[in-house]
């Protein structure tokens, strides 16, 4: 991991990228995470459930200089299955699947309780789901990036750096992940579940985690 | 720091699509319990067509009960992908494999599988490669070799891939397979200019390639 971040300061200091700072809440208040990559935003006994799709990780090497690796972990989304409204979800058991590639991944309900409403949306526009978590403060390059994009250094090995320029309108679609990347609403039947999910701190470091097996 | 990972292969001969469903399924759930490690299933299937979560039937072009006078059974899957076949001298393997131990996302881990296909298929001269965006699979020119669908359950893969040794192609005409439309269907046999070992050797090259790719250190074998 370490010599991936020095990896990826040479390189930035490479094409010589200076960058402003965008001041972007990360710690969203009453967001929690399961460790099958699901999160729920929770206000009162009603929670709003969707799927981690990829992760930032930022890291700060000096005054002017950031880095963003990005780590896109399904791939074009084509289809969303949805339960029912009305239809009962169990913490931890899956009520969905997202499909993407060949690749039909469960998506497990992070809580307890009944589907109180589904995004109809994803139906039409499945890529709605992929919405990329920031856990550390975001910053925007600044060279040749129009607003709503963001520059992704994405380090491979020691010897390839894969620098993508991304429009991303599921990004900017998803800077309300919240209004248009969630798949169900539920009514929780015990918000003692919460206990057991994640916070932002606790996943950002599972994610690490794992990011460092390998 | 390399962790040492074991594969277990699991060599069958030609069983039934559900029987072999019903046993990813209790391997899945030991898997993600922890009972056992990483295994992968290696075998064939009598005349089977199987379609994906989507059920996009409208790729089949013949009823089922022409399908029934073909001898060819229907299934439908939770996995991802069209509709496809299945038959004797296609080989396929079910990874049952955790994601999250192995290091690869679902992107990268169904274009690892392509990569087996690719590798197997150049042993015998033949020039495969993977598909353009949105055509998933294992392509010679613009005849498909090797087709994948995979199923992820809490980070737990299932079924996989099919890889055409020498089926009888023509089952796949009364399909749009992968629902790609006119796209052929192609085979190893067709292909190559070599003669072809015994189908398990076949076997045993995928696997292998399978534990290179997903960096397994070694494979256990087990016949059943």
């Amino acid at each position: 991991m370490a010599s991936r971040l020095l990896w990826a300061r040479r390189a930035a200091s490479y094409l010589r990228i200076s960058t402003f700072h965008r001041g972007f809440s990360t710690v969203i208040k009453d967001l929690k995470y399961a460790d099958t990559h699901e999160w729920v935003k929770v206000d009162g006994s009603s929670a709003t459930v969707g799927i981690i799709y990829c992760f930032f990780d930022v890291r700060t090497f000096d005054q002017t200089l950031f880095v963003i690796y990005f780590q896109d972990h399904l791939g074009d989304v084509v289809y969303v299955e949805l339960p029912e409204v009305g239809a009962s979800v169990v913490q931890g058991k899956n009520f969905g699947a997202v499909e993407s590639v060949k690749a039909t991944s469960d998506v497990n309900s992070p809580v307890s309780g009944e589907v109180v409403e589904v995004n109809t949306e994803l139906s039409g526009s499945p890529g709605l789901v992929s919405f990329g978590q920031v856990f550390l403060p975001l910053f925007y390059l600044r060279k040749k990036i129009e607003k709503g994009c963001c520059l992704c250094l994405n380090v491979i090995d020691e010897e390839h750096v894969e620098i993508n320029l991304y429009l991303l309108k599921t990004f900017q679609v998803n800077a309300s992940p919240y209004e248009n990347g969630w798949i169900i609403k539920v009514k929780m039947s015990d918000t003692g579940e919460l206990n057991s999910l994640m916070d932002s701190e606790r996943y950002s470091k599972l994610c690490e985690e794992e990011d460092a097996q390998h | 720091m390399r962790l040492q990972r074991s594969l277990e292969a699991c060599k069958f001969g030609i069983i039934n699509y559900f029987d072999a469903l019903k046993l990813q399924e209790r391997l899945v759930s030991d898997r993600k319990s922890g009972k056992i490690l990483d295994a992968i299933l290696s075998l064939q299937h009598p005349p089977t067509y199987t379609l994906g979560k989507r059920q996009t039937d409208h790729n089949l072009l013949v009823s089922e009960a022409d399908l029934k006078t073909m001898g060819a059974e229907l299934h439908y899957t939770e996995r991802g992908g069209d509709i496809t076949f299945h038959g004797p001298r296609q080989a396929i393997l079910y990874p049952i494999v955790s994601l999250r131990d192995i290091g690869f996302g679902a992107r990268n881990y169904v274009e690892g599988l392509e990569s087996v296909m690719i590798e197997v298929a150049s042993f015998y001269g033949v020039n495969a490669h993977a598909g353009k965006t949105g055509e998933t699979g294992v392509w010679v020119g613009d005849r498909k070799i090797g087709a994948i669908g995979v199923r992820i359950s809490s980070g737990i893969t299932s079924h996989g891939l099919a890889f055409n040794i020498d089926p009888d192609l023509r089952y796949f005409k009364h399909i749009v397979p992968c629902g790609i439309p006119d796209k052929g269907v192609t085979s190893l046999k067709r292909e190559t200019e070599m003669e072809l070992p015994p189908d398990e050797v076949i076997h045993e090259q995928l696997i292998h390639c399978f534990a290179k790719v997903f960096r397994f250190s070694d494979i256990q074998w087990k016949k059943q």
